[in-house]
């Protein structure tokens, strides 16, 4: 359970710090938590598709990653675009390319090719999966602009602080250890 | 702050007639080390001493870890516990009244990750002075029985018990909340009463704090089996619950501003710490639930203005 939510958060983390600006707009904020999460459910449910109906049949399991990278490369693509069809107002730039580096689908894909869960498992890890991840994004740019003011000290101004702010949330999470594993 | 520190008193009285000398040192070594950590950041800012010495946030961040951090731990624990809660949970974020997370939390959500083993260092029958000192300082192994039980962890650990069982095979939990440990309660619910008299406190966060823990327990109760996790009014009184309810859900600056927002912060801390405290793998929930809803707390604050904006 909490090495789901720690995956989550330090996914979201790389997001930020690397990729989002701290005053983007909030709908820039939930577009981009929308098109996650949704790349994340559609990945995995998607990937498990794939898993079942193709790779086992053909008993070539073990080339998982090179089926599961090119589709969830065209749903980097396919969902932003998708999401410009839907409402045409939506900021969509520059989405694919976050879309392509988050590693939880990926990862949440290939951890779940090699385990037998029930369908019902999956979707709901999916759906949880990627409701979480924009819970994450959410939490993290409420904690990054109220970090941004004059009175922290020079040498923590900016990164320092946003990095520390982590470690509480990541220390804020753990509490979840063991939880539900009885 | 002054008068958070004055409530806090029936408490404190009543932590050291159960737990002894070891209260009393941690007191101390908490309250040393969060005055020193203060002057020595505050002077390394450029900043003056007496605005943020002078009204007490230190010290009541000090005292609320002096009692929850276990009486027997050795010295450094309690300075370690409070120098982070003071330079990480408050100094680096800009000091008083700009804090994130509630300082205390910080420094005790620290200490038990990192410190397990000694954060288990709780008395059975109150020890003297000088085992006291002896254990605090020397980390002198002698004392035989270590720590008991609390009884949050025998609920965990005893599935298929009825609750009279449970309480028959362990005479130290007394006859309610765990040992000794509905008097505290009792007795920070007697401070926590004096602060929302004298309005110092908003009913809010407390409320919704014990209601979340009430209900949420009540649930899970089935009226006599120790599977069902102990009835609403256990809960309520033992582990760390009211002072969690009225001195550290109630802290100003983490927590959201509006009286909506404040109820809702209450409720999920009950819920977290009903949950944490069940079926986590810590002690007591209460820092986690605490940090959890500081994290939540500007998405409260915003849901709060849409609902008073859709009123309108």
């Amino acid at each position: 359970m909490s090495d789901y939510i720690l995956v989550l958060i330090s996914a979201a983390l790389v997001n930020h710090l690397c990729l989002l600006k701290p005053s983007a707009p909030r709908l820039h904020l939930h577009v981009h938590g929308l098109a996650c999460a949704l790349c994340i459910a559609l990945g995995v449910i998607g990937a498990q598709l794939l898993v079942r109906g193709v790779l086992a049949p053909l008993h070539i399991q073990d080339l998982a990653l090179f089926v599961l990278l090119p589709w969830l490369a065209l749903l980097a693509w396919g969902v932003p675009w998708l999401l410009a069809k839907w409402r045409p107002t939506w900021p969509v730039t520059g989405l694919p390319g976050l879309l392509l580096s988050n590693a939880v689908a990926l990862g949440l894909a290939l951890q779940q090719a090699s385990d037998d869960s029930t369908w019902p498992a999956i979707l709901l890890q999916a759906l949880l999966a990627g409701g979480g991840f924009w819970l994450a994004l959410v939490l993290f740019t409420d904690l990054r602009q109220r970090s941004a003011h004059a009175d922290i000290p020079g040498v923590l101004r900016g990164l320092p602080i946003e990095l520390i702010g982590a470690g509480v949330m990541a220390m804020a999470f753990s509490g979840f250890n063991g939880l539900f594993a009885q | 702050m002054s008068l958070v520190l004055l409530a806090c008193i029936p408490g404190l009285l009543t932590l050291l007639w159960l737990h002894g000398w070891g209260l009393l040192l941690n007191l101390l070594l908490c309250a040393s080390a969060a005055i020193l950590c203060e002057t020595l950041l505050l002077a390394m800012r450029g900043q003056t001493l007496k605005p943020a010495l002078g009204d007490c946030s230190a010290l009541v961040t000090a005292v609320l870890l002096a009692c929850a951090l276990p009486t027997l731990a050795p010295w450094w624990l309690p300075v370690v516990a409070t120098s982070v809660a003071i330079g990480i949970g408050k100094q680096a974020f800009g000091g008083v009244g700009r804090n994130l997370f509630n300082p205390a939390m910080v420094g005790y959500a620290f200490v038990l990750l990192s410190f397990p083993l000694q954060m288990n260092h709780w008395p059975g029958p109150a020890p003297g002075l000088l085992d006291t000192l002896h254990q605090v300082f020397a980390g002198n192994e002698h004392i035989d029985a270590w720590a008991r039980p609390t009884l949050l962890d025998g609920l965990r650990h005893n599935r298929s018990l009825t609750m009279d069982e449970l309480f028959a095979s362990h005479p130290g939990f007394g006859s309610m909340g765990g040992r000794g440990s509905e008097w505290a309660n009792l007795a920070f619910l007697l401070g926590g009463l004096f602060l929302l008299q004298r309005k110092v406190i908003s009913w809010h966060a407390p409320a919704g704090l014990l209601a979340g823990l009430f209900v949420f327990s009540l649930l899970g109760w089935n009226g006599s089996g120790s599977d069902s996790n102990g009835s609403p009014l256990l809960h309520l009184f033992s582990g760390s619950t009211m002072l969690a309810a009225f001195f550290i859900a109630t802290e100003p600056v983490s927590g959201p501003k509006n009286e909506w927002a404040r109820l809702c912060f209450g409720l999920g801390a009950g819920l977290l710490i009903y949950l944490i405290r069940t079926w986590g793998s810590y002690p007591d929930g209460t820092a986690f639930a605490i940090l959890l809803m500081n994290l939540v707390a500007p998405s409260l604050e915003r849901l709060a203005l849409q609902r008073q904006q859709a009123a309108r």
